[in-house]
């Protein structure tokens, strides 16, 4: 069975189900629904984004469904912390992109709740962060500074301690 | 039956995400596609925000301090996600850092209420709610015992270096610079003790700490009266991270305290004879002062103050855990090494036995450990019930503190999961009272306790049944249990649970296993 996707500017992608599935949000609304030839709407992802996730999608089409992730046993036992640095050579090829569009594809696996690509993108974007400044960070990513010196000051004498950690 | 699936959809999806609906999708799709083109045209000039989950999903992914210590000053909602993963493993590396990270976890209100601001804000915060008295007479006694101790230590490194430069700023004499040690830990330690009965005003309290180790410094003896005249360089520690957070916080408004984050709070500090994290010394306040607007990089901390540390035995205080320079010992805490700490270890193995303080050069860091003061950690306690709540791993690895200081803080985690109090000076009242406050403990490291027989190991037989859920408990280095008629007893009364240190039947080389496995370094 063939899903059809309407992105925000109006271009349709014809998907097998099993991929649209890899998303929790068009999982649900599928099942909700029932079987539906309707297009489905997707207002907040724009169509190379979209496209771009599925194709992540097709590449991880036989990967087993994430389980879903148990808070309460994780914050007992955290102490394996996610690493950054595993990511597959697929997935880091995939990711090379601009910046702008590395946001819009975290957004819209946010948005689409597709787990292992909302991860690979915090992944990507925490090893670009790796080593850098704040300011450096602004730039990287055109974030707005909205402290006023005051408060920035007061964060660094606060947190010093962090910073050669 | 199409209209009604169109109607649908985006409705459920809105609930789903909790965006905002979506306008006008009942309609034809054109005018849904009108408006998501509207949107899509205001969206690429103005960046993008990413939402809040996200963020935090990235900051779980940073790891190293140095890094979320980056992002804290990104912007609001970068601040917010960092700061919660910041504090949310927190692992003492020197005296400065755990005192700078106490004075942040400390609840700005408690320094409100004494009605003392500015430098003395943080002290009077953990003073205000103080100990008991007999918890403050012995604090006391143990705090004359350790000056005594460092004067005389003092006595003897002051023969061994006829020193000359004692108005030196720069290379700051000996006299000066021990007391800069001792007043920044003591600071810590004592000036949470509320004011003895009137005498001792909150204002004098800091400088009477430091006065007191001049006081040691020079006559080698501890002096009770507390000359607070002259200004000493001593508090200087103290007071540049109290006046950071006790004064008004611009910040107060638009994040909580980071105590709520703190899931895991580490001592970091391992057995007497080890002190295994180095650091290089603490920034002295008016460099911090000096930094310059831009985030200081990482390695940018190297206006070091030429320091002397004392390591070798310093002789405990009385009631210590000794470990014996035997091999086991040796092993037992070197599991406990951070990963690239590996050389300090190798240098204890020769450095230990002898009785006199080894200077090191001026240049190298206070190992931190190597203080009574670093470890005696009794004040703290409470302090950290009442900052962290939200606590669930705790380690005490080698810290010195009161059975009732500890019962006391631990009757405000009655959800800890994991404790570490291998090394420590629990005896069996604190143990009791674990059992007794902690239920839901799953994860429990006795290594070291057992020994010498400070606490009878009929004790741990006795408290087992009220810890359930555990599942793993460490007891390396417990000579009074090597009898493997202990391990099936134990077994008996647990037959699920995993022992670490000892094994059942023979003993193997147990000692060099895994890391505490409380709080082991991130993989």
């Amino acid at each position: 069975m063939k899903v059809t996707l309407t992105s925000s500017d109006n271009q349709t992608f014809t998907v097998d189900r099993d991929i649209a599935e890899k998303s929790m949000l068009l999982k649900n609304m599928l099942e909700d629904v029932g079987e539906s030839a309707a297009p489905i709407p997707l207002p907040n992802v724009q169509a190379d984004t979209l496209k771009r996730v599925i194709e992540y999608c097709e590449h991880h089409r036989s990967d087993a469904p994430v389980p879903a992730d148990d808070d309460k046993s994780k914050d007992a036992f955290d102490s394996v912390r996610k690493r950054a640095d595993d990511i597959e050579e697929w997935d880091a090829h995939f990711m090379k992109m601009e910046t702008d569009a590395i946001f819009e594809t975290i957004l819209a696996a946010n948005y689409l709740d597709i787990k292992p690509l909302l991860d690979l993108g915090c992944k990507t974007v925490a090893n670009m962060i790796k080593g850098k400044r704040a300011e450096d960070i602004r730039e990287m990513f055109n974030i707005q500074n909205d402290f006023t010196p005051e408060e920035e000051e007061q964060i660094r004498r606060e947190n010093e301690w962090a910073a050669d950690a | 039956m199409s209209t009604d699936v169109e109607a649908r959809l985006p409705a459920a999806a809105a609930a789903f995400r909790g965006v905002p609906r979506w306008p006008s999708v009942r309609g034809s799709a054109p005018a849904a596609a009108a408006a998501a083109a509207a949107m899509a045209s205001s969206a690429p000039t103005a960046p993008r925000r990413l939402p809040d989950e996200v963020l935090a999903a990235i900051a779980r992914h940073v790891d190293g301090a140095a890094d979320l210590y980056a992002m804290l000053a990104v912007a609001w909602a970068w601040h917010r996600a960092a700061r919660a993963q910041l504090y949310r493993h927190i692992r003492c590396t020197s005296l400065a850092q755990r005192s700078a990270i106490m004075a942040v976890l400390m609840p700005p209100a408690a320094a409100a209420e004494t009605g003392v601001g500015g430098a003395d804000g943080a002290a009077d915060a953990s003073a205000a709610h103080g100990l008991g008295s007999g918890d403050v007479l012995m604090a006391r006694e143990l705090c004359r015992i350790h000056f005594k101790l460092s004067g005389l230590a003092l006595g003897a490194a002051r023969d061994g270096e006829a020193t000359s430069d004692d108005d030196d700023d720069d290379t700051a004499s000996l006299e000066t610079l021990r007391a800069a040690d001792g007043g920044d830990g003591d600071g810590d330690d004592l000036a949470a003790l509320p004011p003895r009965a009137g005498t001792a005003t909150a204002t004098a309290r800091p400088s009477t700490c430091s006065t007191l180790t001049r006081a040691s410094s020079d006559a080698g003896l501890w002096t009770p009266d507390a000359t607070a005249g002259a200004e000493p360089s001593t508090t200087t520690t103290t007071t540049a991270t109290a006046t950071g957070t006790s004064s008004p916080s611009p910040l107060g408004r638009r994040v909580p305290r980071p105590g709520h984050a703190v899931r895991s709070f580490d001592f970091g500090l391992r057995p007497v004879t080890a002190p295994t994290v180095a650091r290089p010394p603490p920034r002295r306040p008016d460099a911090l002062r000096a930094a310059p607007p831009a985030f200081p990089a990482p390695s940018s901390s190297s206006s070091s103050s030429s320091v002397v540390a004392m390591t070798g035995p310093r002789r405990p205080p009385p009631r210590v855990p000794r470990q014996g320079p035997t091999r086991q010992g040796t092993a037992g805490l070197s599991r406990d090494a951070p990963p690239g700490n590996d050389d300090h270890d190798h240098d204890h193995d020769h450095d230990h036995d002898h009785d006199e303080p080894v200077l090191l050069p001026r240049s190298a860091a206070p190992v931190y450990g190597s203080g009574w003061h670093h470890r005696f950690i009794s004040p703290l306690l409470p302090e950290l019930a009442r900052a962290c709540p939200q606590l669930r791993r705790l380690a005490l690895s080698g810290c010195q503190f009161y059975d009732s200081a500890l019962g006391r803080a631990l009757a405000g985690w009655p959800r800890l999961v994991a404790l570490d109090l291998s090394h420590s000076s629990v005896k069996a009242l604190g143990l009791r009272t674990v059992a007794h406050a902690c239920p839901q403990l799953a994860v429990l490291d006795l290594s070291g306790l057992f020994q010498l027989h400070r606490i009878p190991p009929a004790v741990l037989l006795e408290l087992l049944p009220a810890w359930p859920a555990l599942a793993r408990l460490a007891l390396h280095a417990c000579t009074d249990l090597h009898h493997p008629a202990w391990a099936r007893r134990i077994r008996r009364l647990c037959p699920a649970l995993r022992l670490d240190g000892i094994l059942d039947g023979d003993d193997a080389d147990a000692d060099d296993a895994a890391p505490s496995p409380v709080l082991a370094p991130p993989a």
